[in-house]
């Protein structure tokens, strides 16, 4: 009897591959072309062209969202990497005694815990009212009236920045701390024998061998940022993000269209116009990494 | 020669101190908020806020009330189920990359990868048109189904499998008359056990958080999820401060226990993901 052969690496991998195709794929195609009509969400789906595209090129709102990601990203991953970098090494070469691993688990609580909790968090702490921001900075006598942090305008996209950055301080730390400890420490020890002292065998030595490491964490953390909604979302109440639009991120104006009545097809446009702006900027990014990376 | 050693010495007390103040910074938050939890709306406004409230029973009994453990038991549902299977389809993925050698291989692999570049939210309007047309919308699927195609998944797995899995193994299972399926349901499975776990839970934690998919899929709030639940929480209890919090106590307390005990092996996971990445 002859037994039938099975292809296994197929029957294996498929099933990764057609449910993608089903569930993630498909959509994915199928909304590029509900972004070519003036689908309302229900009834008929009318060919448009690239109607939708070009009023979303006029729409000074959407610029501003895309701008204002832009910011809020720059303004939290300078802090976020810097301060994680020192955290690591001050947590890596012994600098710190106390409780190592305790610190590094604490340091991690922000970053396991819902985005929509820490933005309910954060709009209770920067409450006018009762926020324990406000007293605790006029029982310090910097503040005499209670500052209304959500409702002004200049606050908005620091305050998601500040959010971001206490999310992400302590995951970014872990990470670059696990990069460290995979740098041998032989090479430090020989460079330290070598007479170099510590700020200099860290500069040196071993900053540029963690610049795989580096890189791949700014990326994914401009890109992970780039998405972020649910913080200001809470924090401001609505997709609109505070006062004048002034933190409306991305994210917020594509739900804000795409899943408001009547609007689908003009919605599935807007999400794949910021996909394309942020694809843009990733490969002009990468460029710029990889020219840095041969000098 | 004393002094620069005391020098040396304040230097690391200073450094010492600022990294605690860091640390400290990181759970304040949770802090304020846990104690916000036990306390009624006067003590709340008074300002008292670093107090512990008399009000944890009644708050409990307020949420309690809005059936608010009902969402944690849809969360559950929810969120294991999308463990087991993210971890499954992951594994054979892996155990496929990892132990087979066929034709276009590293492309098909780099095509694994490379959906990990295109974010869900691109698909997001036409994903509820397809779940609609489907009649699935009012389920929980919706929630379940776009998670398990997980690229960091096969990633992750390839990786175990390729370390821990020697070929011999599979040369002699086929030996004593085993399908490859059995191979990997009955040898391979059990081997790589903690690349399982740590999958296992940063799935499990991915799904638990996860608000845009149950916000857009779903309207009956006797299926809301956790995260949908905290979003309204504000029209819930109007003006219970102090039951609003507890809520969010109640909806992060399971992964933050789940962290505690598997604080090594999830750090460890996330960051050698990273590292090797």
């Amino acid at each position: 009897m002859k037994k039938k052969k099975i292809c296994w690496p197929v029957v294996f991998i498929a099933p990764f591959f057609i449910v993608y195709g089903i569930f993630n794929l498909f959509p994915i195609l199928f909304s590029f072309y509900i972004s070519l009509t003036n689908w309302q969400g229900y009834g008929a789906m009318t060919y448009v062209g690239f109607g939708n595209y070009v009023s979303l090129l006029k729409n000074a709102a959407f610029y501003k969202s895309v701008l204002n990601s832009f910011i809020i990203v720059l303004e939290a991953m300078i802090p976020i990497q810097s301060l994680g970098l020192i955290l690591a090494l001050l947590l890596n070469y012994g600098i710190v005694r106390i409780g190592k691993s305790y610190i590094r688990n604490i340091m991690f609580l922000p970053y396991i815990t819902a985005p929509i909790a820490i933005g309910l968090i954060f709009a209770t702490l920067f409450d006018q009212n009762f926020g324990a921001v406000n007293i605790f900075l006029k029982s310090l006598g910097i503040i005499k009236q209670n500052v209304n942090w959500l409702h002004t305008e200049s606050f908005a996209k620091p305050l998601v920045s500040l959010v971001t950055l206490w999310r992400y301080v302590g995951y970014t730390a872990v990470i670059y701390l696990a990069g460290l400890q995979s740098v041998s420490s032989d090479i430090y020890e020989a460079a330290k024998v070598d007479g170099a002292s510590t700020p200099k065998a860290i500069i040196h030595i071993i900053l540029p061998m963690l610049k795989p490491i580096l890189i791949f964490q700014v990326t994914n953390g401009i890109i992970g940022c780039l998405k972020i909604f649910e913080e200001p979302y809470m924090l401001f109440g609505d997709y609109k993000g505070g006062v004048n639009n002034a933190a409306q991120t991305m994210n917020m104006k594509f739900l804000d269209t795409a899943f408001s009545a009547g609007q689908s097809g003009y919605g599935a446009a807007t999400g794949y116009l910021m996909f394309i702006i942020v694809m843009i900027f990733t490969v002009a990014y990468f460029g710029i990494v990889n020219r840095i990376g041969d000098d | 020669m004393t002094k620069k050693i005391t020098k040396a010495q304040c230097l690391r007390i200073l450094i010492n101190v600022l990294v605690i103040i860091i640390a400290t910074v990181s759970v304040i938050p949770f802090i304020l908020m846990f104690l916000m939890s036990t306390q009624d709306n006067p003590t709340i406004f008074a300002g008292k806020i670093l107090t512990i409230g008399h009000s944890l029973a009644d708050n409990f009994e307020t949420i309690l009330e809005a059936e608010y453990f009902r969402s944690l038991f849809n969360s559950i549902i929810v969120s294991v189920s999308s463990t087991v299977l993210t971890v499954f389809f992951s594994a054979m993925a892996g155990f496929g990359f990892a132990k087979y050698n066929f034709r276009h291989k590293k492309l098909v692999y780099q095509l694994v990868i490379l959906t990990m570049m295109v974010p869900m939210e691109v698909g997001l309007v036409a994903f509820v048109w397809e779940m609609r047309v489907l009649r699935l919308s009012k389920t929980f699927l919706p929630l379940i189904l776009p998670n398990i195609a997980n690229a960091f998944g096969v990633f992750w797995m390839t990786q175990y499998i390729k370390d821990s899995f020697p070929y011999e193994l599979i040369e002699s299972g086929r030996i004593d008359g085993c399908t490859d399926m059995g191979i990997f349901l009955r040898m391979a499975l059990p081997i790589i056990k903690p690349a399982i776990f740590t999958l296992a839970v940063i799935s499990f934690l991915q799904s638990w958080n996860s608000y845009l998919l149950p916000m857009i899929m779903i309207n009956d709030p006797k299926q809301f999820t956790v995260p949908l639940v905290i979003a309204s929480i504000g029209n819930m209890f109007v003006a219970d401060y102090g039951a609003r919090l507890l809520a969010v106590v109640v909806g992060i307390l399971p992964i933050m226990i789940i962290f505690m005990i598997f604080s090594k092996q999830i750090t460890e996971g996330l960051a050698s993901g990273a590292v090797k990445g």
